[in-house]
């Protein structure tokens, strides 16, 4: 490759690179400007944002309720899912690739757009319009799909041979699943709280739609608030609600990969 | 005191009997050994009796218990795994304490077995490392001792020395055995090498497509190999196989295959016309320069291995491989004189069975 075509290749690359690096530094420059736009603007800094977010009761009450939500659903999911994705790895049974198939389709329907009108109704029914369970379970059944799927991935590719030599060392059943299943699909474990959590974190729809109390909401929702009287938004008020709105985020990546970035099946020789 | 007993034991795979009707009976303390070539069921033998598969048919017992339709936690056994498998989010000591500590074993008790069990093993100060940071050969020793610490009915061990190099191998094949007789567990151990085999084992059984070919002491399998196939499965060097048949002459019975003759020896078993198999190993081919010999050939190819010599020679047609441990001034194309003792040829009928 010439010096020329190299530099054309950099120029590029800097220009695609500018495209994603600017909303990340609005993102964290804004919420601490004194003249907050939605053009980057850089004057000395102020806490003056946060002060005002503050004095929003409901901002930050939605704070805990999307913790509530998330954590509440990524619980849900993690333990259903690796339950039923070992048995559906391990068992073999008639029809198992009908069911996989199955899963596959449901992982990509059951939260989207479409299925909103049905899960209303259901919910109407059962009465868990307005209440965190509805919310929990609706995010919980809409997941448990993918979570399977993902996770059953995970338990194929771990050797029989582990479980084995536990069955034979003397554990069976729960104990087997806890001390030797469990640990061993750590890593397929985080996967799919991240993914879960990251997306339930920010999902609009589904808390919006079955959610009334406005001591309910999430954040996702919350943030719709930050508007004047004439229905302009509040930019320093939003910008510094969307960094706080991150940081659980990237707090549960850094965590990921700090316990999982390293080589972990060392123990298995062949 | 028949220890591990196999009666009609029968399993199959979908519609394959893969082990059709074995019957079986393992002594307390012995070192018994399942020796065959991959696929022939020595390993679903071995996991029959862990609990791992369960017989479709007859009965299994251990220590005089029936454990046919027991799971392996309830059978009591420890095994030893071809790739060991050591826990990996596990140190160590928690690996060689996992089955203590299930079974709900004293804390203090766990600590005094897993330290005995450690040093007698040397592997003391690797207790707190992970199974990823050990050698292969560390791996294997905290998987025996794994084992160990279980004061279990008997010791399972399915290929554990292949995947250690060879000079590791033969130093783990004499310890094994060491530990095994100091601790008069019995163990039953697979393996398709039959020199691991033939060194280890109080008793040997050669399997062949799910069925026993020949159960005895290694020296009866070296000796007196039962069939065909357990004459050419035993041995470090394959035998030499001539095919031809029996003729009777001046009331002595002879081999023949074209050419090449050999006396028998006294064999009820043989009557004159059938078709034959002969054996000789190339060990039992005694060289010698003289004149007294009974056959005589023509030096095809030497090899030097230093302690020992291999030599190709022709008779009367036929190729043969001999073994000489001692020195012969041996010369490629000069003829040489062979003689094989009676008691020496193994000779099998046209099914493959031996006929004494």
């Amino acid at each position: 490759m010439s010096k020329g075509q190299r530099s054309v290749i950099f120029i590029f690359l800097g220009l695609v690179s500018v495209g994603f690096v600017l909303p990340l530094l609005w993102l964290f420059l804004t919420p601490f400007s004194r003249a907050p736009s939605l053009g980057l603007t850089i004057t000395a800094p102020t806490l003056k944002n946060f002060h005002a977010l503050a004095q929003a009761r409901t901002a930050l009450l939605a704070f805990k309720n999307s913790l509530l939500i998330s954590i509440g659903s990524v619980a849900l999911v993690v333990i259903f899912a690796s339950l039923a994705s070992y048995a559906l790895s391990r068992s073999r049974f008639r029809g198992k690739q009908g069911l996989i198939t199955l899963l596959l389709i449901f992982s990509s329907v059951v939260t989207g757009v479409a299925a909103m009108v049905p899960i209303y109704a259901l919910c109407q029914k059962l009465r868990l319009i307005d209440s965190f369970a509805g919310v929990i379970l609706v995010f919980s059944a809409g997941f448990l799909p993918t979570a399977i799927f993902i996770l059953k991935d995970f338990i194929d590719r771990v050797p029989r041979a582990y479980e084995e030599a536990a069955l034979v060392d003397g554990s069976r059943g729960m104990d087997l699943y806890l001390r030797i299943v469990l640990p061993l699909i750590g890593p397929g474990l985080a996967v799919v709280a991240v993914l879960c959590f990251v997306n339930i974190w920010s999902n609009f729809l589904v808390p919006f739609v079955l959610l009334r109390s406005n001591s309910k909401i999430p954040i996702s929702v919350a943030i719709y608030q930050f508007f004047n009287e004439v229905g302009l938004p509040r930019i320093g008020l939003i910008s510094a609600y969307s960094l706080l709105y991150s940081l659980p985020v990237l707090a549960v990546y850094l965590w990921v990969s700090r316990k999982f970035g390293f080589g972990f099946f060392g123990g298995l020789k062949g | 005191m028949s220890w591990i007993v196999f009666e009609k034991v029968g399993k199959k795979f979908g519609s394959k009997w893969t082990i059709p009707e074995l019957n079986l009976s393992i002594a307390k303390g012995e070192f018994f050994t399942l020796l065959g070539p991959s696929g022939c069921g020595k390993t679903t033998t071995l996991r029959l009796i862990a609990g791992l598969e369960l017989a479709d048919q007859g009965k299994i017992s251990i220590a005089g218990k029936d454990v046919t339709k027991l799971d392996p936690p309830a059978r009591r056994i420890a095994m030893v795994f071809q790739n060991y498998a050591l826990y990996p989010h596990m140190t160590v000591f928690e690996n060689i304490s996992y089955p203590l500590r299930v079974r709900r074993v004293a804390r203090e008790d766990i600590g005094k077995r897993v330290k005995e069990s450690s040093g007698r093993l040397r592997i003391s100060h690797l207790l707190e490392r992970m199974p990823s940071q050990i050698s292969g050969g560390e791996q294997q020793r905290v998987a025996v001792c794994r084992a160990m610490v279980q004061e279990p009915n008997a010791f399972l061990f399915d290929e554990p020395l292949s995947n250690l190099d060879a000079r590791l191998r033969l130093e783990a094949r004499r310890f094994l055995r060491k530990i095994q007789k100091e601790l008069g567990v019995t163990a039953v151990y697979v393996t398709h090498d039959q020199a691991e085999a033939m060194a280890m084992s109080d008793r040997v059984a050669v399997m062949k497509q799910g069925r026993l070919a020949q159960v005895g002491t290694p020296e009866e399998i070296y000796h007196r190999p039962a069939d065909l196939f357990v004459a050419g499965f035993v041995g470090n060097f394959p035998m030499n196989f001539i095919e031809g048949e029996a003729v009777s002459r001046d009331s002595k019975m002879f081999f023949c295959a074209g050419d090449f003759e050999l006396e028998t020896g006294d064999r009820p078993g043989l009557k004159s016309g059938d078709k034959l198999t002969l054996a000789i190993r190339p060990e039992h081919i005694e060289l010698e320069p003289g004149a007294n010999a009974q056959l005589a050939g023509l030096i095809e190819d030497l090899e030097e291995l230093g302690s020992e010599q291999i030599i190709t020679v022709s008779v009367s047609g036929k190729t043969l491989l001999a073994r000489q441990t001692k020195k012969l001034e041996l010369k490629q194309q000069k003829s040489v004189g062979l003689k094989i003792p009676a008691a020496m040829l193994h000779i099998f009928d046209k099914e493959g069975k031996r006929i004494n």
